[in-house]
């Protein structure tokens, strides 16, 4: 039996088509101004990369800020299928950090895997991949050059601002002031990081934590996150389709006999 | 918080519990009236600040918090240690550390939208670094924000607030209202410590006091007299509020006095500016952007002195008077004319505010204000930021404001 | 004579006694072009809503406005409108934030100076406004006092404007039982929306807002007619009513926490709107102190963040199942 999880985010759509062992196929594409076409659209590739069609897939959640516009048997929000997704990788997960393009998310599992309490940031850039991308441009670098830049710093210098704006006018000073790039690349993750960390703070961190999100393939924050939590956060295989995957896992969940 | 910053807390916890280690601050002090038997300013105010820190880490005396607008003569009064925490936040974003109690009260679930001097006085608080509250008193004169705050902070410290709700307008009514408030609390307060209730000295050093105040402002009224740096004046507000009715706040004020009376430079600046509300206290660039487009702060609007002479005959009608007098800083219509007096009396052609994020109250009456005194002819500034929390200020924003302000001015 | 209010603090007997109609304040439309000018941006939204209807439609046909409440915005409001438009007849009520005798004195005399400005306008003399108010309290005791045993039972969730149309779909739905219960704490404005919301989700709601709850709620009022009207007046309002945030929240979270296991509520939906300290100081303490999952939703009283109100909302959902 095959079970599909779609995630219509507003930064990218993912389809995870899975059976009752393995993941079959995923796909990722960029998100567009129609989510239900484009969910359809990502629907109709992960079936061709499985060689399967539509009348085969048992059951199907949507998912992610889009998830009404698909035709899919059930909406679930994001907050329960990303917990889920996470432990389809990590089934003793207990925290997840889940920093997104938009916006940025945390969630605490029980002791059963279940969703007990959740933050969101989805309001300003502040803590999210947005933040990041803004600052490569002041920078003049590339988002993957995080990584390597925040293992060069040497000085240490503290963004005082949070809001994108102001940081960027910081930031422009700092540069102006002849400060080092690495120096300024690692001060800028480690801005999105703590942003993130007052928010987690508002539950209590705990372990096992898993890092989420297209951020956590930011060589540069998690360099940071593991600072500054003084242990390593625990990253999935694909940290990007964990919204899908875990559509996916509750629809089969939702139609196997509990065993 | 990382490992670096979280053992440094621990640290100073310890140390800020550890009652015997400040009474050694007394050799310390001994030594600094020693060293400097006839002490400047500046060093006044430091033998002033170590020996506040002592007294109120070692417990010498009952510790009693209160919002700014408390009188601290009662305080004094009885016998106990006034300690005025957001006063002493300001001292700690100076210090250049607010952001962490900040945080910490924001992951604590208190908003960011909140007042910051608020905030991080809540975490300070969370943090246990501040010294150990006896007894909390507030009242709601100015703003209300702050009955939520010292409401907060009796469940952090599990001891209950005193609350002394004060009406707007000075009415008879009003008068017994907040009288009878500030006796039931002397009530409440005097069964749990013995209070000596000293009004006579209290109220004679604080008269006294106010009177080197207007001597002080006389001379600020002088076309060419500036207190430099601008806004110098409002990092002495503990001597404003928290020492007022102490013998340590009339020396204080007896040393500026002779501090300013031996200024011989006079100000060459163009400019003269009324200022209002407080400053972002933490590190930044107003002091030199004032300067550098020639700009003087002539009278400072927390610095004034808004209640009549106090009467130790009548204590509590005497204090009552001065908690309601303090809404002239919040109700538009006698703010406002306090504030054209003002401008009239220290000749100044401009008023400017620093706009504190998290104050509803002072935000709320910026359109009546700026109205006013523009029709007045009396240019106003308002530069948008926040007074403890960096995350709100920007450099170059202030930089275009203030001259373009100038630019008014000088046209 | 339309007598318009909007703090819950203001007791609409004074204005009936007075042989004025109440207008409990609230607004269809959530524009807020008008206020704009004179309200700074971090400022509660309620207050700019209000004062462009007041600006924007003419005063809604009112002769006289109350206003009040125990926040600096409330006032700032009040300070705002007389600048803008002092021929329009109004009044500032002071509310104690404390509930003590000195206090209650206080506002009793308050509550007196509002009801001489009105009978100013009325032509009526003190005597018949007490004997009207006594009236006035002998009927209103019984209606409080059955809906608020009522309310802390859950029999009757409320005295909301929505009650009597909540009350009927919930007769209809032979399923109400298997929803999940929750406790909706909001401000004015926006409730019908908000319970809409919440009911669409599945869930059944008990409103504790500003309209539902906090208006006519008085869990431990007394009546006795020889006592002084005003006295009485007094004492039901300051102290005898559900506090609202920012006054006294021992109590508060007492009669909330009472009220959580009467009827066995699952969750509680704080709509909180944007920069109201005296919300986010109440939610800071509800959710250290309440013991049952509490999801915050911020607003700004517009519908531009809906889509992530579902997000949360269809989460809590979800947590809530799966305990």
């Amino acid at each position: 039996m095959v079970f599909a999880g779609l995630d219509i985010g507003s930064q990218s759509t993912c389809v995870t088509i899975i059976n009752e062992k393995e993941i079959m196929a995923s796909v990722l594409m960029p998100s567009s101004v129609n989510p239900k076409k484009i969910g359809e659209e990502a629907l109709n590739l992960a079936l061709g990369k499985a060689n399967l069609s539509r009348s085969d897939v048992q059951y199907f959640i949507a998912t992610g800020y889009g998830r009404y516009q698909a035709e899919a048997n059930e909406k679930i929000s994001e907050i329960t299928c990303q917990a889920r997704g996470v432990q389809w990788f990590i089934p003793e997960a207990r925290m997840v950090l889940d920093i997104g393009g938009q916006d940025s998310k945390i969630i605490l599992l029980g002791k059963n895997g279940r969703v007990i309490d959740f933050m969101m940031n989805d309001k300003c850039a502040a803590g999210t991949g947005r933040f990041l991308e803004l600052m490569t441009q002041v920078l003049d670098i590339q988002i993957e050059d995080y990584g390597t830049l925040v293992n060069q710093s040497r000085e240490f210098i503290e963004l005082s601002n949070t809001c994108a704006i102001f940081a960027e006018s910081e930031l422009i000073s700092l540069i102006a002031q002849g400060k080092k790039k690495e120096d300024l690349a690692r001060a800028v993750c480690r801005s999105v990081v703590k942003r993130i960390l007052t928010l987690a703070g508002k539950m209590i961190i705990t372990r096992p934590l898993v890092f989420t999100g297209g951020v956590a393939k930011n060589q540069g924050i998690i360099t940071i996150l593991k600072e500054e939590l003084a242990f390593s956060p625990l990253i999935p295989p694909d940290p990007l389709i964990t919204a899908a995957l875990g559509a996916a896992y509750l629809a089969r969940e939702k139609s196997l006999p509990e065993p | 918080m990382n490992l670096k910053a979280s053992t440094a807390l621990s640290l100073a916890r310890f140390f800020a519990n550890r009652k015997s280690l400040f009474h050694l601050l007394a050799i310390y002090e001994w030594w600094l009236k020693r060293k400097f038997p006839e002490p400047t300013l500046p060093q006044t105010s430091y033998q002033l600040t170590i020996k506040t820190i002592r007294e109120l880490y070692s417990h010498s005396r009952p510790v009693i918090w209160s919002s700014l607008f408390f009188p601290c003569e009662f305080i004094h009064a009885v016998g106990a240690i006034p300690f005025y925490p957001e006063i002493t936040i300001g001292l700690v974003a100076a210090l250049g550390f607010s952001n962490l109690p900040l945080e910490f009260a924001e992951k604590n679930w208190y908003s960011q939208d909140l007042c910051s001097y608020h905030r991080a006085g809540v975490g300070m608080s969370l943090f246990k670094l501040f010294p150990r509250p006896d007894f909390l008193l507030a009242t709601t004169s100015i703003c209300r924000g702050t009955a939520g705050f010292f409401q907060s902070l009796a469940n952090i410290w599990k001891i209950p607030c005193y609350l002394i709700d004060v009406p707007y307008q000075m009415t008879p009514e009003a008068i017994n209202y907040v009288q009878n408030q500030l006796s039931s609390i002397t009530t409440l307060i005097s069964s749990q410590i013995n209070c000596q209730l000293d009004w006579e000295e209290t109220f004679s050093l604080s008269n006294a006091t106010v009177k080197i105040i207007h001597q002080i402002e006389t001379l600020r009224k002088q076309k060419s007299f500036a207190i430099q740096p601008p806004t110098k004046n409002l990092d002495y507000l503990p001597y404003y509020f928290q020492f007022l009715g102490s013998p340590a706040s009339k020396f204080f004020f007896e040393k500026f006095l002779e501090h300013l009376q031996k200024l011989k430079n006079p100000s060459t600046n163009s400019h003269r500016l009324i200022w209002l509300h407080l400053k972002p206290f933490y590190p930044n660039q107003l002091t030199a952007l004032l300067n550098e487009y020639h700009f003087d702060v002539v009278y400072d609007e927390f610095a004034s002195v808004f209640w009549e002479p106090l009467e130790p005959e009548k204590p509590f009608e005497s204090l009552a008077k001065k908690i309601i007098s303090s809404q002239n800083l919040t109700v538009p219509e006698k703010r406002i004319l306090r504030i054209l007096n003002w401008c009239e009396q220290f000749k100044a052609n401009g008023v400017i505010q620093f706009n504190q994020w998290g104050c509803r109250q002072s935000q709320g009456m910026n359109f009546l204000l700026k109205n006013t005194l523009q029709q007045k002819g009396y240019p106003v500034l308002l530069l948008d930021g926040d007074h403890i929390d960096k995350k709100f200020y920007s450099e170059e924003q202030l930089r275009t404001r203030i001259e373009a302000f100038h630019e008014i001015l000088e046209g | 004579m339309n007598v318009g209010y909007f703090c819950s603090y203001i007791p609409e007997e004074i204005i009936q006694s007075c042989n004025a109609t109440p207008v409990f304040l609230s607004s269809d439309s959530l524009a807020t072009t008008q206020a704009i000018p004179y309200l700074p941006t971090p400022f509660c939204p309620f207050s700019k809503i209000l004062l462009n209807s007041l600006l924007a439609e003419k005063n809604l046909e009112l002769n006289f406005i109350i206003f009040g409440g125990g926040c600096d915005a409330g006032r700032k409001l009040y300070d705002i409108f007389i600048a803008l438009q002092p021929k329009t007849p109004c009044h500032y009520l002071h509310i104690p934030l404390v509930s003590n005798q000195e206090s209650l004195k206080f506002y009793r005399h308050s509550l007196n100076d509002l009801a001489n400005k009105l009978l100013s306008f009325q032509g009526i003399s003190q005597y018949n406004f007490i004997e009207n108010l006594r009236i006035i309290l002998d009927h209103s005791f019984t209606i409080k006092q059955t809906r608020s045993q009522n309310f802390l039972t859950g029999e009757l969730p409320g005295d909301s404007l929505l009650w009597d149309k909540i009350q009927l779909q919930s007769s209809l739905d032979s399923t109400i039982s298997s929803k999940i219960s929750i406790l909706l704490l909001a401000s004015h404005l926006f409730v019908e929306n908000i319970i809409q919301l919440l009911e669409e989700k599945e869930f059944r709601v008990f409103d504790g807002s500003a309209t539902g709850m906090r208006r006519y709620i008085f869990p431990d009022i007394e009546y006795t007619p020889e006592h002084h009207a005003l006295d009485t007046l007094a004492r039901w309002y300051l102290v005898n009513k559900v506090p609202c945030p920012g006054y006294n929240p021992q109590k508060r979270l007492e009669i909330l926490q009472k009220f959580i296991n009467r009827v066995g509520i699952q969750g509680i939906v704080y709509f909180y709107p944007k920069f109201c300290d005296q919300s986010l100081y109440d939610l800071s303490f509800l959710k250290k102190q309440i013991k049952i999952p509490l999801l915050p939703v911020e607003h700004d009283m517009s519908y531009s963040s809906i889509g992530q109100w579902e997000t949360r909302i269809d989460a809590f959902r979800e947590v809530l199942l799966s305990q």
